[in-house]
């Protein structure tokens, strides 16, 4: 079992700075990180994200997310419980911890442009044999 | 091993039915779930959208003008409050009583300030809501998926697209805004998003798929994305 103390959460931005573009980007997990047990994703404009936003987001080569699958699947609004927000993975080994995110952004008629970010969080876990 | 699958459809104008076929990995054990999203809506949609946008963008005009007025009433008020504290101390009865009736008559416009506000927030919420009825009422298509062998269907759905996804308005009631935040009415009530559950040994690698499109009045084509959780 997991508890809030022993979860490593780590914070990972990609910056989108032109339309209709992949963006690729390579995050190293921090190294007493021995399992991931999920993510969540946000951005400094929900809405952009929300309709224009897709990625692919590998651990160490193993996909975790397709190309193409979109954001919107994995955001959550203020409405929904701050302990619920995360998507959990199951336990994952964390291996090298190399986190490769894909991120696209593909033009949407409701939203223009603009310079945005997206932020990846991560929750690991340590491994302990007290789980105090 | 989990994975996902995304497969997806391009409806075009003048399109009616749509065949086509999901190609699974060749190991693939199972199908545990399955999700349908979509980005298209209708001419008749598109005019919902744009009236309500207009009703949203007035009503978050008024709020921005209310809060100047708001603040503009609670700066008087505080202005009181200090010139009563001041007189309190020099023990100025007639100006006490003068300030005191001063404060009531500002708490009362106030109050009736606020009242107003109330009613026409409701108003406006009330028809924004209705409008967003009416788009979540209109459906783009039907969806079917069946095993080739089997020939039966494992999956149907008629697709609509979630009101939370029409334009700004929605997606900030969604995403953004909670209505009552803070009055203690309303705090937290959403869920994440999530697949639909489902149990399926597909013998084959094939999964048929058959689409039916109801929206006859596309300004642009749009798309179906079917995510498939796999284990393999």
């Amino acid at each position: 079992m997991s508890y809030k103390h022993n979860l490593i959460k780590e914070r990972f931005d990609v910056q989108i700075t032109a339309e209709n573009q992949t963006f690729k980007q390579e995050f190293e997990l921090d190294k007493n990180a021995n399992y991931l047990i999920g993510i969540a994703l946000t951005s400094s404009r929900d809405d952009l994200m929300f309709y224009r936003g897709s990625q692919k987001i590998l651990l160490n080569d193993m996909e975790l997310f397709p190309e193409g699958f979109e954001s919107k699947l994995l955001m959550s609004g203020l409405n929904v419980a701050p302990d619920n927000r995360l998507i959990t993975l199951g336990e994952l080994g964390t291996g090298n911890g190399k986190i490769e995110i894909a991120y696209t952004d593909k033009a949407h008629e409701l939203i223009k442009f603009v310079p945005y970010r997206v932020t990846i969080y991560t929750f690991s876990v340590i491994e302990t044999n007290s789980e105090y | 091993m989990k994975k996902t699958l995304i497969h997806s459809i391009q409806i075009k104008s003048g399109i009616e039915k749509v065949m086509f076929q999901i190609k699974l990995p060749r190991n693939t054990k199972r199908v545990k779930s399955i999700k349908i999203t979509t980005n298209g809506y209708s001419l008749e949609q598109e005019e919902l959208l744009k009236r309500n946008n207009t009703i949203e963008d007035e009503y978050y005009k008024k709020i921005s003008q209310n809060n100047l007025e708001d603040n503009n009433y609670k700066l008087l008020i505080t202005q009181i409050d200090k010139k009563l504290e001041e007189a309190y101390v020099i023990n100025n009865k007639e100006l006490i009583a003068k300030l005191q009736q001063e404060k009531k008559v500002l708490l009362e416009k106030y109050k009736e300030y606020l009242a107003s506000i109330e009613r026409n927030n409701s108003k406006s919420n009330v028809t924004v809501r209705l409008i967003m009825l009416e788009i979540a009422e209109q459906e783009m298509g039907s969806l079917w998926l069946r095993i080739p062998e089997r020939r039966d269907v494992l999956f149907s759905e008629v697709v609509k697209m979630p009101t939370h996804q029409y334009g700004l308005a929605g997606f900030n009631r969604a995403m953004n805004v909670l209505p009552d935040f803070g009055k203690g009415k309303e705090w937290i009530n959403g869920s994440k998003e999530s697949f639909f559950s489902i149990d399926i040994d597909p013998t084959s690698t094939i999964i048929e798929g058959f689409y039916s499109n109801l929206l006859k009045d596309l300004t642009n084509g749009y798309q179906i994305n079917i995510y498939l959780n796999l284990e393999l």
